[in-house]
């Protein structure tokens, strides 16, 4: 047990470690010395991850310690690793790690890898010790330091204006749900007297304080998973990070750092469930999800598709935990880690390729890249959960607990949401990889093999991993009841088909064209209120400008300026008044000077002499 | 041994003498004659000190002898200040001089 306590230390650490010997390696020595640290410190992350894996019993892996001690007041720290912890660690290892390899294709013709792949291992560190911790102070720490690393990376290319304001503003959007989540942190730090995750659930399992004050503090801790996670008000930050490189957005945008507001209300699942708080998860899950999947439907570049679609399903998770049903939220936490980070990857080779990130502007790559065009649509089928894949059967079961469940809202967003993935995935297919080649697409070669070989890894794991669903599940929760309905089952898949069947005569054979929609004015105006998102960043900005700048802002200047400032200047005024009447005293002339201190001196005497 | 009337007889003589002093200097416009005023409050001092020491012991006499040393260092230093008053500002009547003002 002991050994599994140090190997789990040293699995954080190494990622740390390996980040700075990247960056020195490679500003020291050759540039690309560095993808071989970043490389080697992947693989062995990964390796360290699956022998904790394997060895890990039927008890988790805790180890306790105190951070720091300030009198009285102690901040605990430390591991608490469990078969979530440790398959949340799989993930963002091994995707990590075939990450890092893409990027050697990926990142050829960049300035300066050395300072890619610091800021890639600080990632995956980071994101190891969010998983790892065992309690919510430790989870903040590493939760600010994903969103650091997001911030980085996203404004990777630095010059590019849209890129750093990209970076800004996920950044600001973050760690606007943040404070909220710290809120919460504060609370139940205050008010139940602990911030363990295990002592946490075990307090909600024994009722042991009122429903209304977890319910606060879930819902606290909840804004902070939705800005993480890009849900419905605090996604357009998620939109816009796709400025940054697309091996970026395949590891932190799609597979892993957004999964962490998942994983949390997954780790606090009791806590939720005692506070009435699986509700609120459930509605804007099923919200965010019908936002995101209508949004993909109208959008035209190939990674913003493909962003909508990871809120839709990072959503789709957040509804199934909603609903109750933790283990299809974490097992579609990990099927979609592995197919959105194939698509991502096999978008990133097209728009390395290509040069083009537009869909609209390709066409035809299928004759010039087959194999990336293969994996891509391994990655579609998965995505839209065509049987065989892995995103089928975590979909299905989603869908099953929903429509157990029983809401007809929460239902009805997220069926309407899951069938639409079909449309914009065949969408985006056809658009990008058949029909008429364009000036970009002729340019266009097959991937490296050095990018290749990572996207058929994850393509061989969307097929893989249906055979171990038992296994899986049973490794995470134990035994767990799935819901199934035959009817409901039919249903999606007609549904399915029928859209996939609009979507090839539209895109594919081209008989059906979308200009007359798009001509008239109506047409037009909900083209462009999915297209942008439901203008949600709209009135964010909106909200942002005329209520905080607007007036509270506004208020606290004045505040600022004639109080703060007013006592500032009101002394200085005072004292300037007083010096102006006390130094007419002061003649210059001795004779004056020797007056008062003779009077003083008699006054002294007289005080010395008489009181 | 000295009286107590003797003493309050020296006393007053001494405070004359420091009253002298102080109205010599506050009133007199020469830089010179509020020397002179200087001394005189020393030596009011000096009388203070030899008075009271006759009573008790010769400390008081002693610290009388170091401050008619002093005395006349102070006139020394003085009188310096005043030639380079002189010489600086062409009088020494330091009424008219007010460098010192703000």
């Amino acid at each position: 047990m002991e050994k599994l306590v140090l190997l789990t230390y040293l699995t954080i650490g190494i990622f740390f470690l390996g980040s700075i010997l990247a960056f020195l390696v490679g500003k020291f020595t050759q540039k690309w010395n560095s993808f071989w640290v970043a490389a080697f410190t992947g693989l062995a992350g990964f390796l360290l991850a699956c022998f904790i894996a394997l060895n890990l019993g039927e008890h988790p892996v805790v180890h306790k310690f105190n951070w720091f001690t300030f009198g009285s007041f102690k901040v605990p720290l430390g591991i608490y690793v469990d078969s979530l912890a440790v398959v949340m660690a799989l993930i963002a290892t091994g995707i990590g790690f075939l990450d890092i390899v893409f990027s050697k294709g990926y990142m050829e013709d960049d300035e300066s890898p050395h300072r890619y792949y610091f800021e890639k291992l600080f990632f995956i560190g980071s994101m190891v010790g969010l998983v790892f911790v065992s309690n919510l102070v430790g989870l903040y720490i590493f939760w600010e330091g994903v969103g650091l690393c997001s911030y980085l990376l996203i404004g990777y290319w630095y010059w590019k204006k849209s890129a750093a304001e990209a970076a800004f503003k996920a950044f600001v959007m973050t760690r606007f749900g943040d404070v909220f989540m710290l809120a919460g942190i504060i609370v139940a730090w205050v008010l139940l007297g602990t911030i363990n995750f295990q002592e946490l659930n075990a307090l909600a399992l024994a009722g042991a304080f009122p429903v209304k004050l977890g319910l606060l503090i879930s819902v606290l801790i909840f804004i902070g998973a939705v800005g993480k996670s890009a849900q419905f008000p605090l996604f357009p930050w998620l939109l816009d990070a796709m400025e940054g490189p697309t091996t970026v957005s395949a590891l932190i945008h799609a597979a892993t750092m957004v999964n962490a507001g998942v994983y949390l209300v997954a780790r606090m699942f009791p806590f939720f469930d005692y506070s009435n708080a699986l509700i609120v998860v459930a509605f804007v899950g099923a919200l965010s999800a019908f936002i995101a999947a209508t949004g993909a439907l109208a959008h035209t570049e190939i990674k913003k598709i493909l962003a909508f679609s990871t809120m839709e399903h990072l959503a789709l998770m957040f509804v199934a935990l909603g609903v109750g049903s933790a283990a299809a939220g974490i097992f579609h936490l990990m099927n979609h880690a592995i197919f959105k980070a194939l698509l991502f990857l096999a978008a990133g080779a097209v728009i390395h390729m290509t040069h083009q990130k537009d869909a609209f502007k390709l066409g035809g790559l299928y004759k010039y890249m087959p194999q990336t065009a293969l994996l891509f649509l391994v990655g579609i089928l998965a995505l839209a959960g065509v049987p065989p894949f892995n995103g089928f059967f975590s979909k299905d079961w989603i869908l099953a607990a929903t429509y157990a469940y029983g809401n007809p809202v929460v239902f009805g967003l997220t069926f309407v949401a899951a069938v639409l993935c079909i449309a914009y995935g065949f969408r985006l297919w056809f658009v990008v990889f058949t029909g008429e080649p364009s000036e970009y697409s002729k340019k266009a070669r097959e991937a490296y093999p050095v990018m290749l070989i990572p996207m058929y890894v994850l393509a061989v794991l969307t097929i893989v991993i249906p055979f171990f669903k038992e296994k899986i599940i049973h490794f995470l929760f134990g035994e767990v009841h799935e819901p199934f309905f035959l009817d409901l089952l039919v249903a999606t898949l007609t549904v399915m088909f029928i859209l996939f069947g609009i979507v090839f005569l539209i895109y594919y054979k081209r008989i059906i064209s979308t200009a007359k929609f798009l001509a008239h004015p109506l047409g037009k105006g909900i083209n462009e209120f999915l297209y942008n998102g439901w203008y949600v960043d709209a009135a964010i900005k909106w909200i942002c400008r005329h209520v905080f700048y607007g007036s509270i802002a506004k208020a606290i200047e004045w505040v600022d300026i004639h109080v703060v400032d007013g006592a500032v200047n009101g002394t200085a005024r005072l004292s300037l008044a007083c010096w102006d009447r006390c130094r007419k005293i002061q003649t210059g002339d001795v004779i004056d000077y020797l007056t008062y201190f003779v009077a003083g001196v008699i006054t002294l005497a007289l005080l010395i002499l008489f009181v | 041994m000295l009286l107590e009337a003797d003493v309050h007889a020296y006393l007053f003589l001494s405070f004359s003498l420091l009253a002298v002093g102080v109205y010599g200097l506050l009133s007199r416009r020469s830089v010179i004659r509020m020397l002179f005023a200087v001394e005189m409050i020393i030596n009011a001092a000096n009388l203070n000190l030899a008075i009271f020491s006759a009573q008790r012991n010769v400390d008081g006499e002693i610290f009388a002898f170091f401050t008619i040393g002093l005395a006349a260092l102070e006139a020394a230093v003085g009188l310096a200040i005043v030639i380079v008053f002189y010489k600086r500002f062409g009088e020494v009547i330091p009424s008219k001089i007010r460098n010192l003002r703000w």
